[in-house]
């Protein structure tokens, strides 16, 4: 009789199953990290910094974007009612007490504004149930907004998708090994640093280094897609 | 300092960073720019990079055009603190209150009052009080005086 041992293993080919996630106690780490930075910017934001609520923007309005295209398939529309969820959001920053997380107060409101442009047209909304609304925080879906994209965006995608990779490609081994199981694996750096063998400040080190390789490249291609519009 | 923004954007800081790190993001316009770069990188290597108008700077000139939110609800750890513990001068205060109703309701304040005045009438000499008790009207001599001046 054959025993076969089922082994997961990252896109990187490391066991990422044998980590032990156990959390080092040191120095306090946020329970819930990601939600402690969006609280931040929100009381910055309460506080008159317009540009703490810029942060926001920038790292929920495609995640925003993406949800929305599920309700609605004309792309200037969903752009617009992005805009509009935003400053309502803004407008409403005051009232948000961190009961839930940003984003799901964001959701929320952006599934309102939708709701209300599509009846505005005499078009009936689709429903979002509440397990859509509870599952939000977890969304991922980039196939939806492709489906969106024009043949021009499509190119532009391709080039940098295309950038990124190859960067990394080039990259020495240590860095490309670090910032895909970070990215691709999610580990924390704490499991990068068990996996590789190495102190976390190199793991750190290492991911940030080859950030600023990606970076670089990507910084002509993006500024002349930004010249565009 | 860039490599902590990059430790920032993983969600790998400690409490005490926090602050000062948002801080560097939000007013280094460099910082800014390296943080939208982190997240294409992220989204092409997780598969959901999609090129689309740049979003983040139209949202941002309508909300330069919108009034500056001040003085909104601060929720960090000390408020929250403070929270939870604001109610203990009500709670004081009513039992304050409470304690001060029960003596009142057991006290008796009638016989108080007449003990009080039996006192003080202890202390003055005795002619004098019937001189007082001789001039003044009880209620039925008063009325009775008053209807009589005024049939008068």
């Amino acid at each position: 009789m054959n025993h076969l041992k089922v082994v997961e293993t990252s896109r990187t080919g490391y066991n990422t199953q044998s980590v032990i996630k156990t959390p080092v106690a040191m120095e306090t780490k946020p329970v819930n990290p990601e939600r402690a930075i969006d609280q931040k910017l929100v009381e910055k934001a309460q506080k008159g910094d317009k540009r703490a609520f810029g942060i926001l923007v920038e790292k929920y309005h495609k995640k925003l974007t993406r949800l929305l295209a599920r309700m609605v398939r004309d792309q200037s529309e969903i752009e617009d009612i992005v805009q509009d969820s935003f400053i309502k959001a803004y407008r409403a920053i005051n009232n948000f007490r961190g009961d839930s997380a940003f984003y799901t107060w964001l959701y929320r409101i952006g599934i309102n504004t939708a709701k209300n442009h599509l009846v505005s047209l005499g078009r009936r909304p689709k429903a979002m149930n509440d397990v859509e609304i509870e599952d939000v925080e977890n969304f991922e879906d980039g196939q939806e907004l492709r489906n969106l994209e024009t043949p021009e965006n499509s190119m532009m995608t391709g080039e940098i998708v295309t950038t990124v990779n190859d960067t990394i490609e080039s990259l020495p081994d240590e860095l490309k090994e670090a910032i895909s199981l970070r990215e691709m694996d999610g580990l924390s750096y704490e499991e990068i640093a068990e996996l590789m063998q190495c102190p976390i400040g190199t793991v750190r080190s290492r991911i940030f280094r080859a950030r600023e390789a990606i970076a670089e490249k990507l910084k002509p291609l993006i500024e002349t897609s930004n010249k565009r519009w | 300092m860039k490599d902590k923004i990059s430790s920032l954007f993983d969600n790998e800081f400690t409490d005490s960073e926090l602050d000062s790190l948002l801080s560097d993001v939000t007013k280094n316009k460099k910082h800014q720019i390296n943080w939208s770069y982190y997240q294409i990188t992220r989204d092409v290597l997780q598969g959901n990079y999609v090129t689309s108008s740049p979003m983040t700077a139209k949202i941002m000139e309508a909300i330069e055009k919108e009034p500056t939110q001040m003085g909104g609800f601060v929720q960090n750890s000390a408020t929250t603190l403070r929270a939870e513990f604001n109610y203990l001068p009500h709670l004081f205060a009513f039992s304050v209150l409470i304690l001060i109703a029960a003596m009142l309701f057991n006290s008796p304040i009638n016989s108080n009052s007449v003990n009080s005045v039996l006192l003080v009438q202890d202390e003055i000499p005795a002619e004098m009080m019937q001189a007082h008790f001789a001039h003044t009207a009880t209620n039925a001599s008063y009325f009775v005086q008053t209807g009589f001046s005024n049939i008068k």
